[in-house]
């Protein structure tokens, strides 16, 4: 198994070790929060994920306050990366990545 | 128009003219001119709003656009006021709710929509692919469908309905900043909203009502019975999928986080038990008495953008003392509330 991938935000991509990636979905009507996270590490096929992680750095900066309410709020690392961003600021790549990470990242401590 | 003479509070007056009590001279005048001022102005105001946009008659303005599963907004037009049923389950409730919450707010408040003056009320369903939420973009209401696992379509909840309308009544008075304890209120102050709308269509009083804020969301097989309850926060439900509802319920148990704009959708239970322990202990329909000491609240001048739960309470106080006076039971209920949240309101 490759256990090169590429660091998110480096402008030259470079071999190194797996990227860690956790993302929490909180907020909505519901309150509810959703956590999950992906070691590429440990993955038979890294390379979608990697290719995703790499293209989504880096992360935008929050936008100004607006006047939703109770929309989605996204808490997302990615490796050294850390922001925490409004729903309408998950977009391109860093979504994708995003909902793929909810969709089959595994529950923390588990 | 000349300002009203508040020498003598107008509850006082209507209070001694309830009881029949004598009033002589200029009391008796006073009270005579200051009633029927209070019944002109109110009995003026929505004309004032209905003149302003041309409308006849007061009554909601919806207009109920289907997204078809996407994410552009508002979506194709489905429903407007005034059209028959559309047969899709979720346009059509989400009309009705829109007019259950717009009846609510006229009837209790005498308020003409979001904006006192007779805003439309825009909702867009069947928003995203078995989207999990619903929402206030600022402008409209927007309604998923769920996923169909956990949860069905988010129509399905007048209460929720309600909540969703109440963040543009928030947006148009006390415009809570959204994070943190100001936050927390403005999500409280919707559910407050959320759950008049449930209980005024249904004519339920504080002791009858269920206090849930998204009952019949859940799909069957969830151990849940709502999104959360006003009554006991943190038991809404408790499922292996879910989790347990993690609202507290009492200031002590405050949540601190960066998730959900700092837990705003969490740390509501607070101030939702200290109304609900505020409406119980009046009684009644919770939209007469504490319902409106809170309207009042939330239109005070003097409350701050960023009030956090002290400050917040001790509005609520004020508009307790103003419209049902010093000492009457409604300031007791009010104060007890907050004493039994662990929220001392500020002096
Ligand atoms: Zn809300």
């Amino acid at each position: 198994m490759s256990r090169t991938g590429r660091v998110p935000g480096a402008a030259e991509a470079r071999e190194v070790g797996p990227v860690r990636i956790a993302v929490s979905r909180s907020g909505g009507v519901a309150g509810m929060v959703r956590r999950a996270e992906v070691d590429t590490d440990g993955l038979d096929d890294p390379a979608p994920w990697l290719s995703l992680a790499d293209r989504a750095v880096p992360l935008p900066e929050p936008p100004a306050p607006g006047r939703a309410r109770d929309a989605f709020t996204w808490t997302i690392e990615l490796g050294d990366h850390r922001a925490v961003l409004p729903d309408r600021a998950v977009t391109g790549p860093l979504r994708d990545l995003a909902e793929r990470t909810l969709a089959h990242g595994r529950s923390p401590g588990r | 128009m000349a300002p009203r003479c508040s020498i003598v509070p107008p509850y006082l007056l209507s209070r001694l003219v309830e009881a029949g009590v004598p009033l002589e001279g200029d009391v008796a005048a006073l009270a005579t001119r200051t009633l029927a001022t209070d019944v002109r102005l109110r009995a003026e105001r929505p004309e004032r709003a209905r003149a302003r946009i041309g409308r006849p008659e007061p009554g909601p303005q919806r207009t109920v656009d289907d997204a078809q599963g996407g994410t552009d907004l508002p979506g194709r037009t489905a429903r407007r006021e005034g059209d028959p049923p559309s047969g899709d389950v979720a346009v059509d409730e989400a009309y009705d709710g829109l007019g259950a919450t717009w009846t609510m707010l006229f009837e209790a408040f005498e308020r003409d929509s979001l904006d006192d003056a007779g805003r439309p009320l825009p909702a867009t369903v069947h928003y995203g692919d078995r989207y999990d939420n619903a929402f206030w973009d600022g402008e409209r209401m927007v309604f998923g469908d769920g996923d169909g696992q956990v949860f069905g379509r988010f129509t399905a909840s007048v209460s929720v309905i309600g909540h969703e309308l109440a963040h543009g009544v928030v947006q148009y008075t006390a415009d809570l900043v959204y994070r943190g304890q100001p936050g927390a209120l403005n999500e409280h102050v919707a559910d407050v909203v959320g759950a008049l709308v449930e209980q005024h269509a249904a004519r339920q009083r504080a002791e009858e009502a269920t206090w849930l804020i998204g009952a019949g969301l859940f799909q069957p097989g969830i151990d849940g019975v709502a999104l959360r309850s006003m009554a006991a926060p943190g038991t809404a439900y408790d499922d292996p999928l879910l989790g347990r509802d993690p609202q507290p319920a009492h200031y002590d148990d405050y949540v601190v986080t960066d998730e959900d704009d700092g837990g705003v959708h969490l740390n509501s239970g607070i101030p939702n038990r200290a109304f609900h322990l505020a409406a119980t202990a009046l009684g009644g329909f919770a939209w007469e008495r504490a319902g409106l000491v809170w309207y009042d609240a939330l239109r005070d001048p003097g409350l701050s953008r960023e009030a956090d739960f002290a400050a917040f309470a001790a509005t609520t106080l004020a508009a307790a003392e103003a419209r049902f006076g010093a000492g009457s039971e409604e300031v007791d209920a009010v104060a007890s509330g907050w004493a039994g949240v662990g929220v001392e309101p500020d002096r």
